[in-house]
């Protein structure tokens, strides 16, 4: 079987080309839902909080923080939505008909995926500095774990938009499982403020160490250790990369 | 090199908690054919060629196309064939162009312009390269349904019910097209459920009804075979309530409460039943004869037994 790396890169541009169409909703929304957040929590909050360990104060504890969940919800919708929208237009049949071999596929929605989070994630940061500096301490961390964050939640958009039927599906897993879970992973606060119960339940939400994976890159300190946060952000990628890669090949729900 | 493009044996598909969509189906067309799949909806002449490109899996039998078996490289069947499905679907963020570049580059063609061009101006589109294509009118998306199918220069191409809701007009266009291409040496598949269709295109044809392939041959033998047949109406002046038993062994049917009855002749037994007739107490007022057509053939291959 031949590889077909100019096919993928077609599928991937187009998958591109998609959100860039609609940019105003794919870019422009997340950046101002997030000048939101830093606005509500950040401006009212900034002052009553204490400095965290080495001087950090809140807003630049919070703008990581916003920068990531940008990302997650960015690279999830984009894959998500572009698969549940094939599946309303009934172009859906195309990724099977096409000469492209699963992993391709898999490829060009994940990497089209992380492209469209990893923007939102630099237009969050960019936007943010005017309010407040946020430091970089350690940019490969940075660049590695928003790039593996953003292949997981792309793969995990994938997952999903395989497996709903309908837009429906797509919001309530977003709604009720991906948003509380990032919420709750400490995106807005640090997880050792929290009573030593709730630290516990939250060391078993993985999205938490993601979160504080990428933090610990800007603002240098970390809740959990960052080699056990890489690990287990590693795994979390590679898990979903084996779930959607049988799903492609088997068909699943695409095929009948 | 063999000189057969498709070859389908034992095919079987289940659908899940469904009927048996094709029931070991054997097929084998050969380069250059124009073949027609004839057979009214639900046949599983489109289960068939969805199997060939990849929409539908298959539950067992085997699929080898231009000598590659399916499941050794489904890719590589995949650039040989292109398929112009029943459904029109588009993404409808693209203009016409740009779903021919697109479509064009999952076959990894990077420059495909001069080609695409050549494409849009044999099927009429060149006006509406730069349109989107939700503004493109029903015909004119059949149209581009079939150029997309072609941009890659398939070495089969498959027609999944081409003209369903055509109008008259285009239908004679995409038919004029599309045997252009078969002469030029494409082999093309047609799936239809209009009999003019298969006639006016096709040199040979499947009859499938039910998951079977009912008949197969030359459309012209199987029309020779089966207009060499004959009913032959006899008006009585007595209802007849039983076939007389010197009737037997011909093909009857009693009509209208027995005041007709029909007897199948053909070229061998003409003869022999109008003695038997005469040997019988029938009072035989009137009578008439018709040619059976293909479109009778066909009706009686498939929708007869739907009632049964």
């Amino acid at each position: 079987m031949k590889s077909n790396t100019y096919g993928a890169y077609t599928l991937f541009k187009k998958e591109v080309n998609r959100f860039k169409k609609v940019w105003v909703q794919t870019l422009v929304s997340p950046l101002v839902s997030n000048l939101l957040f830093l606005a509500v929590f950040g401006l009212s909050l900034n002052r009553s909080m204490p400095e965290l360990d080495g001087g950090v104060t809140y807003l630049q504890f919070l703008v990581p923080g916003l920068v990531i969940m940008g990302m997650m919800n960015n690279a999830y919708q984009n894959s998500s939505s572009s698969i549940v929208i094939a599946k309303y237009n009934q172009t859906i049949s195309d990724l099977l008909t096409i000469p492209l071999r699963p992993i391709e596929v898999q490829y060009a929605y994940t990497l089209a995926a992380t492209v469209r989070g990893l923007m939102v994630g630099i237009v969050t940061y960019i936007s943010t500095l005017p309010f407040v500096q946020v430091p970089i301490k350690n940019l490969p961390l940075i660049l590695l774990s928003s790039i593996l964050i953003n292949v997981a939640f792309g793969l995990l958009g994938l997952a999903v938009g395989i497996w709903g039927k309908e837009f429906d599906r797509m919001a309530a897993i977003q709604n009720f499982i991906l948003t509380p879970l990032i919420y709750l992973g400490g995106v807005f606060y640090s997880l050792s403020v929290l009573p030593e119960s709730f630290q516990k339940i939250s060391a078993l939400n993985p999205f938490a160490y993601m979160i504080d994976l990428l933090r610990a890159g800007f603002i240098g300190t970390s809740t959990f250790p960052i080699s056990t946060s890489l690990i287990f952000v590693g795994i979390t990628t590679l898990v979903l990369h084996l779930l959607t890669g049988w799903m492609l090949r088997t068909g699943y729900r695409i095929q009948s | 090199m063999s000189d057969i493009a498709v070859n389908i044996k034992n095919l079987t598909k289940r659908y899940k908690d469904g009927p048996l969509a094709l029931d070991d189906v054997d097929l084998e067309i050969k380069k250059g054919e124009f073949f027609a799949l004839l057979g009214p909806n639900g046949a599983g002449k489109s289960t068939m060629i969805n199997i060939m490109s990849g929409l539908v899996k298959k539950t067992h039998g085997d699929v080898e196309i231009f000598g590659t078996n399916q499941e050794d490289d489904p890719t590589k069947i995949k650039f040989d064939i292109g398929v112009v499905p029943q459904e029109i679907s588009f993404d409808p963020f693209l203009t016409v162009q740009q779903t021919l570049e697109f479509q064009s580059g999952y076959y990894g063609i990077r420059d495909n312009k001069e080609y695409i061009e050549e494409v849009l101006v044999n099927l009429n589109l060149i006006d509406k390269k730069d349109a989107g294509t939700r503004q493109l009118s029903g015909g004119m998306k059949r149209r581009l349904l079939i150029a997309k199918a072609l941009i890659h220069k398939p070495k089969l191409l498959i027609l999944d019910e081409p003209t369903a809701g055509v109008d008259v007009e285009l239908r004679h266009t995409l038919w004029t097209y599309v045997r252009k291409l078969n002469e030029a040496g494409l082999t093309i598949l047609l799936t239809t459920h209009y009999l003019e269709e298969a006639e006016a295109l096709c040199k040979r044809l499947a009859i499938v009804d039910k998951g079977k392939i009912k008949a197969v041959g030359k459309t012209k033998s199987l029309i020779e075979e089966y207009s060499g047949k004959k009913t032959i109406s006899l008006n009585l002046k007595e209802k007849l309530k039983e076939v007389p038993s010197e009737l037997n062994k011909y093909e009857t049917q009693i009509l209208e409460n027995g005041s007709i009855l029909e007897i199948t002749l053909d070229p061998s037994n003409t003869e022999h039943v109008f003695k038997a007739v005469g040997a019988t107490s029938l009072d035989v007022t009137n009578f008439s004869v018709a040619e059976q057509s293909l479109e009778d053939v066909f009706l009686k291959l498939t929708y007869e037994q739907h009632e049964k």
